[in-house]
């Protein structure tokens, strides 16, 4: 077992908001494991000649959901990719200052990500928007995961990007190499 | 601005971003943001949200984190060492002996697993320490671990052909069956190399005097079992038409987690660690492409892949020369990206430009797929390459030397496939179309 690194940062907003990414990390892998069970209901049902209706569907908001719950958690544990072939070949100073624009540029989009998707998801509901297909339901209810992901996720780069301010190494960079350390131990990813 | 000139800012605001660091999936999405604001005449307020929706509210998509979860699962049992008993003593005469159970091996677990990088770490677990303890030759090992590896995204199930296959609106189980002859011949072709080189100097796979009889041979088959089941199962479901790719997909999971429980290795620290590693791998491929979602409905706005797909019609090029074209462009991004950013990044363009060729999408889509076999063992960036460095303690460079040969086999392939298209389409044709 890799020694866990330093990750945690004494201020209270800090560990909310770890918590959060942690905790909608498992909430996201419950849904992507109710998306099994849900396909596996639906073809076993097809097999004794029980039509289930609309599992598809589910399915597919199961999954979105589940993948926007995971996000900030993905990104905390470093498992988000990005181009590290320039990064590697920077001084530590550079590196600090690659990182915060990086960080900064990422917030940016995040903050536009979740603040149209919750206008988005907000309209839906107010209008009464329902689901078009075999379920009938308000379509809010199953988007509205998508809004506190996407939401997390604009505050972890928030948070990390004040990390990297006051000179500390970034929690995702930290966890990225624990995990390569241990890449035959662990998990193989993509 | 002309549509070239659009292209060009584009592209370098891309690369400036991704040559900073920023994540994939968020760079995809800034980019498409600006190409929105500047040429399209909609508001980016409501485009955004219903692109990203959009793009990941897929049941077909939904496929991908069960795909995942399945090898993350298998990964965690020993399969992989049970496949080396079950394999070895039937290659231990062939010149390169057991060196051929890296190639098998992994074309076997690479038929329960969707991905090149667990079907690697998991092949590389058992072969790595075994065929050093026997004094087999590392550079030959490693090159053959990396380079089979990559058979885990060309034979079905596949993680990499499902987001190909949602990005071209191909069906995922025409694809499927697509890579399935095509994978064969790639395993003789890596096996043949393998044998020639032990043949010109046998001392790279030394001869241990083990050998088994025919009785002891078909003993320890019994220990494919399980993975032969599996196999059948899903996969058989899935092209016989009885199951969906996401049906398919759950079974996988029911079958992994039940080899799992009876071969004990079922605990529930192996069932969490499972599945939150496939719920990390999912989210950041479901990032890149809800980030490349909106890029390419902001490319359809600037006009860029219509321009560039009747520009290279106008062309006259012959398929041959487009895919040579293609070949050299993805080899380039191969080196610095991996595989699902590469598809991603270039599908809005691309594929409306090979469409307009005439080139069928369901060989394109084989063709992307060895294009990224060839970028993950391409460095310095190349996922295979991370793992058996991790795993082998080696250095990038050693690695990478060492896959080299490999890396040469899979453009003989790309080649093979574009002089004889019927080896990728004629299984799909038989049994689907």
């Amino acid at each position: 077992m890799a020694s866990r690194p330093q990750t945690e940062d004494g201020c209270a907003a800090c560990v909310v908001i770890a918590a959060a990414c942690t905790g909608l990390g498992g909430l996201g892998a419950v849904l992507f494991a109710c998306v099994a069970v849900t396909m596996v209901a639906q073809a076993g049902a097809r097999a004794f000649g029980l039509a289930l209706v609309g599992g598809d569907e589910v399915a597919g908001w199961l999954s979105a959901s589940a993948a926007f719950c995971a996000f900030p958690y993905a990104f905390r544990q470093g498992a988000l990719v990005r181009m590290e072939l320039v990064l590697a070949r920077l001084g530590v100073a550079a590196l600090r200052r690659a990182e915060l624009v990086a960080l900064s540029l990422g917030t940016l989009w995040c903050v536009t990500m979740a603040g149209t998707m919750a206008r988005f998801v907000w309209q839906n509901a107010a209008f009464g928007e329902r689901s078009t297909g075999l379920v009938n339901i308000p379509i809010w209810t199953v988007q509205a995961p998508a809004v506190v992901g996407l939401g997390v996720l604009a505050l972890a780069m928030a948070e990390q990007l004040w990390r990297v301010w006051r000179g500390r190494r970034p929690v995702y960079a930290l966890n990225a190499e624990a995990a390569l350390a241990g890449a035959d131990r662990h998990t193989a990813g993509m | 601005m002309s549509t070239l000139g659009v292209a060009g800012l584009l592209i370098a605001v891309l690369f400036a971003l991704l040559a900073g660091g920023v994540w994939v999936g968020l760079a995809l999405g800034i980019v498409g943001g600006v190409a929105f604001v500047l040429f399209a005449n909609a508001s980016l307020i409501d485009g955004l949200p219903v692109a990203l929706w959009g793009a990941l509210d897929s049941w077909e998509l939904a496929a991908l984190p069960l795909f995942v979860w399945m090898g993350e699962i298998l990964f965690r049992t020993r399969l992989s060492e049970q496949m080396f008993s079950a394999l070895a003593p039937w290659v231990e005469r062939l010149p390169g002996r057991l060196m051929h159970v890296n190639v098998i091996a992994s074309a076997l677990f690479g038929a329960v697993c969707g991905s090149t990088a667990a079907t690697t770490a998991t092949v590389s677990k058992a072969a790595l320490p075994e065929l050093r303890r026997l004094g087999y030759d590392e550079k030959l090992c490693l090159g053959s671990l990396c380079g089979s590896g990559t058979l885990g995204i060309l034979i079905p199930p596949s993680v990499t052909m499902i987001i190909y296959a949602v990005a071209a609106e191909v069906p995922i189980i025409e694809l499927f069956a697509a890579g399935l002859v095509p994978a064969l011949v790639l395993m003789l072709m890596f096996m043949a190399w393998i044998a020639w080189r032990a043949w010109r100097d046998p001392r790279l796979a030394p001869d241990t005097g083990r050998r088994a009889g025919w009785l002891q041979r078909l003993v320890a088959l019994r220990l494919l079992l399980p993975v032969a089941l599996l196999i059948a199962f899903v996969v058989g479901l899935m092209l016989f038409g009885y199951a969906t790719a996401t049906e398919g997909a759950a079974f996988g999971v029911l079958g992994a987690l039940t080899i799992a429980l009876l071969s004990r290795s079922l605990t529930w620290r192996a069932l969490r660690d499972s599945l939150l590693g496939a719920t990390k791998v999912s989210a950041m491929i479901m990032l890149i492409i809800a980030g490349s979602a909106f890029l390419t409905k902001a490319m359809a706005y600037t006009g860029i892949p219509r321009g560039l797909a009747e520009w290279v019609s106008l062309q006259g090029l012959s398929p041959a020369t487009l895919i040579l074209a293609l070949s050299l462009l993805y080899i380039l991004l191969g080196t610095a990206l991996d595989g699902v950013s590469m598809i991603v990044l270039t599908a809005a363009i691309v594929i409306p430009m090979v469409q307009a060729a005439g080139i069928d999408l369901v060989w394109f889509g084989i063709f992307i797929i060895l294009m990224v076999e060839m970028s993950e063992i391409t460095p310095p960036v190349g996922f295979c390459l991370y793992i058996l460095q991790s795993m082998s303690g080696r250095d990038s460079s050693f690695v990478a030397v060492a896959a080299m040969p490999f890396f040469f086999i899979l453009g003989a392939m790309v080649v093979l496939v574009t002089a004889f298209p019927s080896l990728v389409l004629w299984l799909p044709q038989t049994l689907i179309r």
